[in-house]
């Protein structure tokens, strides 16, 4: 490891305890009425969830929740009461069922139907003899006493750009 | 490249495209802000609230009659346009229907306030922690609940209220002559 | 005559020309692109040049308009109101729907114009076709301006005073920034899908087509990140919820062409290493522009909720006709022109660099199609199902994540596999050092900080990792040259950056992203917040922080009321300062908007909203928070400016540069084409 390397890491390690040191008492990701007004919309606000709303009507929902998870009641059933009084409109993670898995499995069957369309149409093509690739393994064989295999890489791509 | 591979690309990309351009086409006949009420045609939440006076007014008292709830505000513009409205259907449709009105996320002195200059014919209550207001789920003000004999929500108007939905609601309750004298 | 020099007529008349100055444009372009006649093509930049001078001439007189209160103008009447300071005026000329659309008009005059004097270009014909796209968007916009979003309208009779512009806009200055430069982003990608189309009509995707479409994309690209950055430091700073990014519908129209753009950005480099994926880069140019179509009705339709869109009008179904018929067209042509876009090569290795972008450009592919999705599906869910559902901040986070990782990990991972096919030694041997270095940084990470799951010690790790990797690559190359020759190591080194300019650059935006990635994960995950009611004395802790409420004062503005809280800092029994959260009463506007006082306290920020004041300050609610590291997202801003500017930077420039650095100039010297 080269001195400037050290100091990099060594700076890093600082920088960590020192953020350490003043994220200590209780955070927001640890606080479950938190984490559930995150999920819940206040009905009166723009798309906002409860636990960020200022409107006073959130904050009110915001003691519910507090009161109800205090009182022993699962997230799953604070979910349950306010749907019961807005619908599911309130709930900003669509719930998994029926339709909306649409919006849950679409992304992930987008990503591996396309990916693997066009993987195999990128395989399928005739194999190339582009003039980078050839500079690359010229410059490669070249370079490869003088410095390491990576460098060598590097060499061959900055060739590379300049023809670009 | 083939011409039938050029269709099914094309096909492909349509299907892609059109279900898009369709939704938003959808879109235009909807109004974001307006979110329906789940709670039309349930049993209408109990309550016990105080009133002005510093009595509770308890829901079980409701039962036999039809009521009309409406939350409100001071600082709501749409509410003072509709608060005459209101006022005459509660001297005029008293024996008939109850109406009640719940103060929505206002401080109790700028509605004490408010109801020194235009005093309310009908009962006015404090919804602390806005218990009653999350019961009906309720998005914004004004809105008035429309419950039946029986305890049912049987409609909910979003917005200023209305002579047509007023009438339109109620007709079954009250008596034709009523609406008739106005 | 007379009534000419008032400024609603002559801006009529004005947009009038133009309009019909474009349509001319568009009809000469296409002569020029089937014919290459000189004259056509001279013609043709005239109209685009005129089109810009009659919207500069439009949107100066709006100003006039604005500054002198002349409210016979309709925008006037309708943002304008004596009370408001004139910058605000000013400024209001792009706060409200009709305002925007002229504004946006002007800038599309101002692209094309610039565009039509491109340098470098040297096809007449394709840059006759660019044009006539250009103009054909021009016209688009003239044409709403001339019907459904007129600003000039006249009224009558002619009111006293108006309502004045929107109190958000007045309250803080990042609102005059950020809008500007979100609309040069996202009206500039016009160009790219200009180029791109002209492109397909003439049957030529060369290098030189390219090199063309990357120097148009970073331009807009540039403005685009700059207003998403700077429009998420402008909700951080007003919105008083001690965040910055809410995935709001109007928030996702402007990240998705970014996304897009950035998708395409990387696969023109697939495309000219390896002469793949040309079809992607194409779709992905033409899908960021209707995205910014999409955006732009989204913000401006009424179908969308959210705070920051503008009110219904009827400007909405205008846009969904041009919209499905710029989308239809496009990918008509797309298909009959897909011959052209196969691809010439294959992929040779699954583990080298073209998988890695090809991975990266699926990536981009994903994130755009969820972000696309969620923010439609309640539109769909009501459609189908009838029900009204939300998809909000939870959905988006849960998606995004994992897809933001695995970018951050092929980021990493990209640099160290060479083209085409690789050797696996040499892999293996340099993946050594960076991923020792980011699982340091993940254990120091699990080390220190509270338990918070494996999620913020994956990022970090990553970053670390990528970050790694990202520096050596621009550092060693560089350090090389400059030991070649140890007298003038400075400028060998500095030299070697500067020949590499699109690498270095970037390379340079990847290590801001890389910040931003950090202080995302780290303010998401460890916030702490602690809120109250405060009387005169009393105090609130938050970890060492102790604030106390002394206060509260009533300060009068020309157009505004504040009440503005004065809060004592102190750690540890000692001061630290008075912090001043307030809270604005604008006289258009029932509730009042707060102003939060936000400081920088080593590697966290310190945020104090205030969320109610009792009659005579008699008792405040407090909400104050604790957010590490969020300030790293817009110091990040610079570096990514830097290095789209290093990136774009023209090569002529460079090369004189490298001219005067004797011995570097024989082994970086441009060929004699570039010059």
């Amino acid at each position: 490891m080269s001195g400037r390397r050290v100091a990099a890491t060594l700076q890093l390690v600082f920088l960590l305890l020192f953020l350490g040191r003043s994220a200590r008492a209780s955070r927001d990701r640890e606080d479950p009425a938190y984490l559930l007004g995150k999920e819940l919309r206040c009905p009166v606000c723009q798309g906002m969830p409860i636990a960020e709303s200022p409107s006073p009507m959130a904050q009110d929902m915001m003691k519910q929740v507090r009161g109800m998870l205090a009182a022993g009641k699962s997230p799953a059933q604070v979910r349950q009461y306010y749907v019961e009084r807005f619908g599911e409109w309130v709930l900003l993670r669509p719930p998994p069922h029926g339709f909306n898995w649409l919006v849950w499995l679409g992304p992930p069957a987008a990503f591996l139907l396309l990916g693997a369309l066009s993987f195999a149409a990128l395989r399928k093509g005739r194999p190339s003899a582009s003039p980078a690739a050839v500079a690359k393994s010229d410059a490669g064989v070249g370079d490869a006493g003088a410095a390491s295999p990576y460098a060598a890489a590097i060499a061959a791509e900055m060739q590379g750009e300049r023809h670009g | 490249m083939s011409t039938a591979a050029m269709w099914r690309r094309g096909a492909l990309g349509l299907g892609l495209l059109l279900p898009i351009l369709v939704t938003l086409a959808l879109g235009f006949g909807q109004d974001p802000h307006a979110v329906p009420s789940v709670r039309v045609n349930l049993p209408a939440p109990p309550f016990a609230l105080r009133g002005l006076d510093g009595n509770l007014f308890f829901s079980a008292t409701l039962v036999g009659r039809p009521a009309l709830i409406n939350f409100w505000s001071t600082w709501c513009v749409p509410c003072q346009a509709e608060a005459p409205l209101l006022n005459l259907a509660a001297e005029r449709l008293a024996p008939h229907v109850q109406l009640l009105g719940v103060i929505y996320q206002d401080s109790e002195a700028a509605v004490r306030q408010a109801l020194a200059r235009q005093k309310s014919p009908y009962p006015q209550l404090f919804d602390e922690g806005s218990q009653m207001a999350v019961d009906y789920g309720v998005s914004g003000v004004p809105e008035t609940f429309f419950v039946d004999p029986n305890g049912v929500v049987v409609h909910k108007h979003a917005g200023a209220l209305t002579y047509q939905v007023l009438h339109d609601v109620l007709a079954p309750y009250v008596p034709a002559n009523v609406w008739a004298a106005r | 005559m007379n009534l000419l020099l008032s400024p609603g007529p002559c801006g009529r008349l004005a947009i009038l020309l133009a309009l019909a100055l474009a349509v001319f444009g568009v009809v000469t372009g296409i002569v020029t692109g089937r014919r290459g006649d000189p004259r056509a093509f001279m013609a043709t930049k005239w109209a685009m040049w005129g089109y810009a001078g009659l919207l500069l001439l439009a949107n100066l007189r709006m100003v006039e308009a604005l500054l002198r209160h002349d409210f016979s103008v309709g925008y006037v009447a309708q943002v304008g109101s004596r009370a408001t300071p004139a910058l605000y005026t000013v400024v209001s000329l792009w706060s409200s729907l009709e305002g925007s659309i002229l504004f946006w008009g002007l800038i599309i005059g101002v692209y094309g114009a610039c565009f039509a004097r491109w340098p470098g270009h040297r096809d007449d014909r394709g840059m006759g076709y660019a044009l006539a796209v250009q103009l054909f968007v021009a016209a688009f916009f003239a044409f709403l301006l001339v019907t459904a979003a007129n600003p000039f309208l006249p009224v009558w009779p002619v009111p006293a005073d108006g309502p004045g512009p929107n109190a958000l806009l007045q309250n803080h200055l990042l609102m005059i920034i950020h809008p500007p430069m979100l609309y040069l982003g996202y009206v500039g990608m016009t160009v790219p899908f200009a180029v791109a189309v002209a492109a397909l009509l003439r049957g030529d995707l060369s290098p030189g087509w390219l090199k063309l479409l990357r120097r148009t994309t970073l331009v807009p690209w540039t403005f685009l990140s700059v207003g998403i950055i700077l429009g998420s430091w402008w909700a951080y700073e007003v919105l008083g919820w001690g965040g910055y990014w809410a995935w709001d519908p109007v928030e996702n129209a402007s990240f998705l062409p970014w996304l897009a753009a950035t998708g395409y950005l990387h696969s023109t480099v697939m495309q000219q290493r390896r002469k793949l994926m040309k079809a992607w880069t194409v779709a992905q140019v033409v899908a960021a522009f209707l995205l910014t179509i999409l955006g732009t009705f989204m913000t401006r339709s009424g179908v969308f909720n959210s705070v920051h869109s503008f009110t219904q009008s009827a400007i909405g179904p205008i846009f969904l006709v041009f919209l499905a018929g710029v989308s239809i067209a496009s990918m008509v042509l797309l298909v009959v022109r897909s011959p052209l876009l196969e691809n010439e090569g294959r992929l040779e290795a699954v583990w080298s660099r073209d998988t890695a972008f090809f991975l990266n450009n699926l990536l981009f592919v994903m994130l755009t199609f969820t972000v696309l999705l969620g923010t439609l599906f309640p539109l769909v869910t009501e459609a189908v199902r009838g029900v009204k559902v939300s998809v909000g901040e939870p959905y988006f986070d849960a998606m995004a994540m994992p897809i933001g990782l695995l970018m951050i990990f092929l980021m990493g991972v990209g640099p160290l596999l060479p083209w085409g096919q690789p050797r696996g030694s040499v892999v293996l041997r340099e993946l050594r050092w960076p991923v020792l270095f980011g699982l340091l940084v993940a254990a120091v990470a699990a080390w220190r900080l509270p338990a918070s799951g494996p999620v913020p010690l994956l990022t970090f790790g990553l970053c670390g990792f990528a970050g790694w990797v990202t520096t050596r690559e621009l550092w060693a190359p560089a350090h090389r040259r400059g030991l070649e020759q140890p007298q003038r190591y400075g400028r060998a080194f500095f030299a070697a950056l500067v020949a590499q300019r699109r690498r270095t650059g970037g390379y340079l935006v990847h290590l801001s992203i890389l910040l931003i990635a950090v202080a995302i994960a780290a303010s998401q995950n460890y916030r702490q917040t602690a809120e109250g009611a405060l009387r005169a004395g009393e105090s609130l802790h938050l970890g060492d922080l102790t604030l106390t409420y002394l206060r509260t004062e009533e300060v009068r503005e020309p157009q505004r009321l504040a009440l503005v809280a004065h809060v004592r800092v102190s750690q540890g029994g000692k001061s630290l300062g008075v912090m001043l959260p307030r809270l604005n009463f604008y006289s258009s506007m029932r509730e009042p908007v707060g102003t939060p006082h936000v400081v920088t306290l080593g590697l966290r920020d310190l945020y104090l909203s205030l969320m109610s004041v009792e009659p005579r300050g008699e008792r405040i609610g407090l909400k104050v928070f604790s957010i590490p590291l969020v300030f790293w997202i817009w110091r990040a801003l610079p570096l990514l400016v830097l290095g789209s500017m290093v990136s774009m930077w023209p090569r002529r420039t460079a090369a004189r540069l490298k001219a005067r650095l004797p011995s570097s100039a024989s082994a970086a010297a441009p060929p004699p084409s570039e010059a």
